[in-house]
């Protein structure tokens, strides 16, 4: 028996697998993060209101690359750190491993500082940063170590605390200016590629099936799952772009930098007056899974290549994010934080389909030696 | 013993939640109401008005404390009052901000940077201009049982259900940054023991170039929204007439070529009419045929002399560059500036009079 045709490689003890329907509320709040509150000034200044169309294309492009991942892992022999391995080597296919695990912290990274950062503009101006990020990175912790399933039921929570919030796009529509979306196409190809590309920057995370995919029992059955998720978040996506649109003229939505936040401003109910504090608060509920699962895929990593306990890897990691979240300070610091990670997932995207015709090469040659 | 700790964490969770400094509304001084005015020096005088909320039972009389300082600038005006507060200021429940209208009429553009700059901010507060002082419009007192910003905040909501149009701080906002669209704001006037909603002032950029008396407001409205309420005079064969709207519904469209586009502005209205004053005539379906002639009529006409205002002062705040924008790909901003003052905007209004009250 050839050895290297064996796809069986790593196997999860079946009771810390998760079921394939699963796999859509993992992809999809991952998907969702610190991104939505703000993104379409990005999109609006590269294409104006015809934007819109740019958030269907990074969904369309979106989909094709999940199922190039479903097809790097289908006989791949579990997670991202295997094939490296089988088609890089032990030492450049660990190194191109661990890159990945610097990529999910950044990502986590990302995720934490941002909500600071909007925690401090709109809620407490004098937040002891050092304090709350503590305790949030106490309560990752807590949930890192439970181990996946528990992830699992953080994004699954996650989803439906972020469905309420969904209603309040009701408010910005009544008070808007429905002739805005009216379609006329007036920007150029590549105006709208521009666009494309940038919202495809807060459509990142999809990436991390490849880190939990052995962790699926049943992984053939949760690729339509995992497919309704992308989707889903593409209209998520597009709900909110367009009410964005309806609300904020085109000239005052480049210079709002939360596009959502603000337009939640204009809920109001007489028992309170700023109802942005209300959708903040529970919009923690949404950036946690990231800063888990972040944390969690960059953890297992080290875990798989090195033989290295996870917990003390968490640990460590936790404290690595500490430090630097709690120095970090200021809108540009925190914006090119954004657009580095942000580039770095659209290269990670990038690298998935150049992973794949590497390992189909590869696996044709095995198989004629 | 693990259960022991997590008990006591949980317990200690909820309890030290009381240990929060907390504040109550009487220990805050809430503004509600700011007014801005020239002061000496180019420097702004802001007046605020903070509701006393009295520790006895004592409800007859709403209080109200003002306080005027000068300052430098909107923030600098917070400094300021704080400085003759005895209370931490509070805008977060900031309801209506004035500027008088020399201010308005040397620019706004600083004002209305910080106002879509603050978190603090609510979107659905109104802004006004004040003919005169907004310092003794503020300091007026016009109700026993409610305090002036309560007041003038009613007021403005209110008239935004009948002949007013829409605004608020969000829709200043939204068409102060918009391409080819200007905002407006209402202007209110002081008399003796009342204040008033006179008419609309119309902006360009943060100036104050136009204004329009209370009588054309209904029409302006009529141009730019929807509405299912409101009022207007109509002079008829030597009388007056009260027309009801009962539901107005306005649609714009876009002909000819980009650079030379035509606006054609369809209004159908259909109104009630309760009230003739010093007419001769019987009600019947005749006089209804010739009423509904002559109010379109005379809504044709209001409507053309608005635009040819619009188009004179250089202003458009019905946002038809900003509806061009949407429906032509070659839209060009500049070259929209430069024609408008010739562009071709007709008005076409159809008034059907359905009801005549319950007694004939």
């Amino acid at each position: 028996m050839n050895k290297l045709n064996n796809s069986q490689g790593l196997k999860i003890p079946e009771n810390y697998l998760v079921t394939p329907a699963y796999v859509f509320f993992l992809i999809h709040s991952m998907q969702v993060g610190v991104g939505i509150l703000g993104f379409e000034k990005y999109l609006v200044e590269k294409a104006g209101f015809d934007a819109w169309v740019a958030v269907l294309i990074a969904g369309g492009i979106l989909h094709v690359i999940l199922w190039m991942i479903y097809r790097l892992l289908q006989n791949g022999g579990g997670d991202i750190v295997e094939i490296h391995k089988r088609i890089f080597g032990k030492y450049v296919g660990g190194f191109l491993s661990l890159l990945f695990c610097a990529y999910f912290t950044l990502l986590a990274f990302t995720v934490l500082i941002t909500f600071i950062e909007v925690i401090k503009v709109w809620v407490f101006p004098g937040l002891h940063v050092w304090v709350f990020t503590f305790v949030l990175l106490l309560l990752v912790y807590y949930l890192v170590s439970g181990g996946f399933r528990v992830i699992t039921g953080v994004c699954l929570i996650s989803v439906i605390i972020g469905l309420p919030i969904l209603l309040l796009k009701y408010f910005p529509v009544e008070a808007g200016h429905t002739m805005n979306i009216y379609p006329v196409i007036s920007h150029s190809v590549p105006d709208i590629l521009a666009a494309t590309k940038n919202s495809i920057l807060s459509f990142i995370g999809l990436e991390f099936l490849l880190i939990y995919y052995p962790f699926i029992k049943d992984p053939q059955k949760s690729k339509k799952w995992a497919h309704y998720g992308v989707f889903y978040t593409t209209m998520i996506y597009l709900i909110s772009v367009l009410v964005t649109f309806v609300y904020y003229s085109e000239e005052q939505l480049k210079q709002v930098v939360w596009g959502t936040i603000s337009a939640w401003k204009i809920v109001e109910f007489p028992f309170i007056e700023r109802f942005e504090f209300v959708g903040i608060a529970m919009w923690l509920y949404v950036i946690l899974p990231n800063i888990c699962l972040g944390l969690w895929g960059a953890t297992r990593i080290p875990k798989r290549v090195f033989k290295v306990k996870q917990k003390y890897m968490v640990i460590l990691f936790c404290i690595a994010l500490y430090f630097p979240a709690v120095l970090i300070d200021g809108r540009p610091m925190i914006d090119s934080v954004n657009n580095w990670s942000g580039q770095l997932g659209l290269y990670v995207l990038l690298y998935i389909p150049l992973l794949l015709i590497l390992k189909t090469i590869t696996d044709k040659v095995r198989k004629r030696t | 013993m693990k259960k022991q700790w997590l008990f006591l964490m949980m317990v200690s969770v909820v309890l030290l939640n009381g240990c929060m400094p907390s504040r109550s509304v009487e220990e805050n001084a809430i503004v509600q109401i700011v007014g801005y005015d020239v002061g000496e020096e180019e420097r702004i005088q802001g007046t605020v008005s903070i509701p006393q909320y009295g520790k006895s039972e004592d409800k007859q009389a709403a209080s109200e404390l003002y306080l005027t300082v000068e300052a430098d600038s909107t923030k600098d005006v917070e400094v300021e009052i704080q400085k003759q507060s005895s209370r931490p200021i509070s805008i977060g429940k900031l309801a209506v901000t004035l500027y008088s209208k020399e201010l308005a009429e040397n620019d706004l553009a600083d004002f209305i940077d910080v106002l879509s700059r603050d978190p603090r901010l609510s979107r659905n507060m109104f802004l006004g201009v004040v003919e005169g002082s907004s310092k003794d419009l503020i300091e007026g007192g016009y109700t026993q049982d409610e305090t002036t910003s309560k007041h003038l905040q009613g007021l403005i909501e209110n008239n935004t259900l009948y002949n007013f149009p829409s605004t608020s701080l969000h829709d200043f906002l939204y068409a102060y940054y918009a391409q080819g669209m200007d905002s407006f704001l209402p202007l209110l006037k002081k008399h003796e023991t009342f204040v008033e909603l006179s008419g609309v002032g119309f902006f360009k950029r943060g100036v104050l170039v136009a204004e329009i008396p209370d009588s054309a407001i209904f029409t302006f409205k009529m141009l730019k929204e929807n509405f299912i309420k409101g009022m207007q005079e109509i002079p008829f064969e030597g009388g007056v007439i009260m027309m009801e709207n009962i539901g107005s519904n306005v649609d714009y469209s876009l002909s000819g070529p980009t650079d030379n586009p035509q606006f054609d502005i369809k209004v159908k209205l259909k109104a009630e009419v309760n009230e003739m004053s010093g007419i001769k005539r019987d009600a019947s379906p005749e006089l209804a045929k010739e009423m509904e002639e002559k109010f379109a009529e005379f809504f044709n006409k209001e409507g053309k002399e608005l635009i040819s205002l619009f188009k004179e002062k250089g202003v458009d705040p019905l946002g038809l560059g900003n509806f061009a924008k949407t429906r032509r790909g070659d839209f060009d901003l500049t070259q929209w500036r430069d024609n408008y003052s010739e562009l071709e905007v007709n008005v076409k209004v159809d008034v059907e009079i359905t009801e005549y009250g319950i007694f004939s």
